[in-house]
């Protein structure tokens, strides 16, 4: 659905994968002596690098800012996967005139849209949630639709019969859908054919 | 209208021209977002930076938390070469969790829903990969003298299996009834479905 959080895991994904392939890369060929035997048998730590670390003051507190750098950019990762664009509360129809404004509940909208899509043909259950951002509402509509029943008669519906109703509560020129469809069974339609047999 | 004309994959009258702005637009609303390894990738990357920056910030300010023994560390560091077993281990473990990670970037990954043929960018529809593969199988089932399908999707194509007795002519006969009904639902991008008759 949230084609921004889709993009920032491939980027996110395919970054934190090549850094560690380099880093177990690196260390795996100097392990296994791609660099001459000497630095092989080298000890991980060595003595040089101890003494570069306590000689200059800088080390740590930079060792410790990238740490902090990393744990930030993880802790966004995450909650960018968590994070919801569905819209809650009322929702505010921009004013026509001076004169206030219209409120509207998000809730009472995406359960009239529902009760709409529910009343079409072969249609068995509607769920619908409406998304952010508010002033350019998108909608989600999870049907539930007879086996049997034509897939196309539902799309038109919904474009012709249910977002003109939806565009118009909201006030707005247009409604992105994105429809999810279950195929349940169930119907007289598929009952009937059944007992032909 | 069955024709026995060999195994030629049927196609309807007027297949739907697929492959338009919408379309594309379904497709990649439909396609997975990887969200399973981002979440652990990111637990990682959050964990190991916020273990790393507490001991060196706490050691800083002279009050060490333990959350490694850093002591044992730096020992195990300091006698453990770079061609030692377990430095190896460790080096290999990490190029392929980071192989892991890359993999689970790049590829495209599977999504559960496949898009149906629409002309509205302002209206996507998909479906179940499992549910379309359930209505091949209901077109199957009936047709008279078909017992049991079953169906599955496997890329562009649906491979249809029925018990029923009526060899090749059966099979022409499933093929197009299944194909006719998902030429209906237009599934981009289209399928091709394949019959086997079990006796």
């Amino acid at each position: 659905m949230d084609r921004r959080a889709s993009r920032l895991n491939h980027v996110g994904l395919t970054l934190f994968g090549l850094a560690l392939v380099a880093a177990g890369g690196l260390a795996l060929l100097r392990g296994l002596g791609a660099w001459g035997r000497s630095r092989a048998t080298e000890p991980v730590l060595t003595d040089t690098v101890r003494r570069y670390a306590a000689e200059h003051a800088w080390f740590w507190p930079v060792v410790a800012g990238v740490a902090v750098v990393l744990a930030l950019l993880g802790l966004y990762w995450l909650l960018a996967q968590l994070r919801s664009h569905r819209l809650h509360g009322n929702l505010t129809m921009e004013p026509d005139a001076d004169e206030g404004e219209t409120r509207l509940s998000s809730k009472a909208v995406a359960e009239a849209l529902e009760s709409d899509v529910a009343a079409f043909p072969g249609v068995q259950g509607a769920k619908a949630r409406l998304m952010g951002p508010r002033r350019h509402p998108r909608v989600q509509l999870n049907v539930s639709y007879d086996r049997g029943a034509d897939t196309m008669a539902l799309r038109d519906d919904i474009r012709d019969r249910a977002i003109p109703r939806l565009r118009a509560a909201l006030g707005v020129d247009q409604v992105p859908a994105v429809v999810r469809l279950h195929l349940v069974r169930g119907g007289e339609p598929a009952e009937e054919r059944r007992t032909v047999r | 209208m069955a024709t026995h004309a060999g195994h030629v994959p049927h196609r309807s009258a007027s297949p739907p021209k697929v492959g338009g702005a919408a379309d594309r637009k379904a497709t990649r609303t439909f396609r997975s977002r990887r969200v399973l390894p981002a979440l652990v990738a990111a637990l990682l990357l959050t964990a190991a930076g916020a273990a790393a920056a507490t001991q060196v910030i706490s050691t800083l300010i002279g009050r060490p938390v333990r959350i490694a023994d850093q002591g044992r560390l730096t020992t195990w560091a300091a006698t453990h070469g770079w061609d030692h077993w377990q430095t190896l281990a460790i080096a290999g473990g990490l190029m392929l969790l980071g192989a892991l990670l890359l993999w689970a970037g790049l590829l495209p990954g599977r999504s559960k829903l496949v898009p149906l043929h629409g002309e509205d960018r302002d209206l996507l529809v998909g479906v179940a990969r499992r549910d379309l593969a359930n209505a091949a199988a209901d077109a199957a089932e009936s047709l008279l003298g078909v017992g049991k399908a079953g169906a599955h999707v496997k890329g562009r194509r649906i491979l249809l299996t029925v018990r029923g007795a009526g060899g090749p002519a059966l099979a022409e006969r499933v093929r197009d009834a299944a194909q006719r009904r998902i030429d209906e639902m237009a599934p981009v991008p289209p399928r091709t479905v394949s019959v086997r008759v079990k006796e």
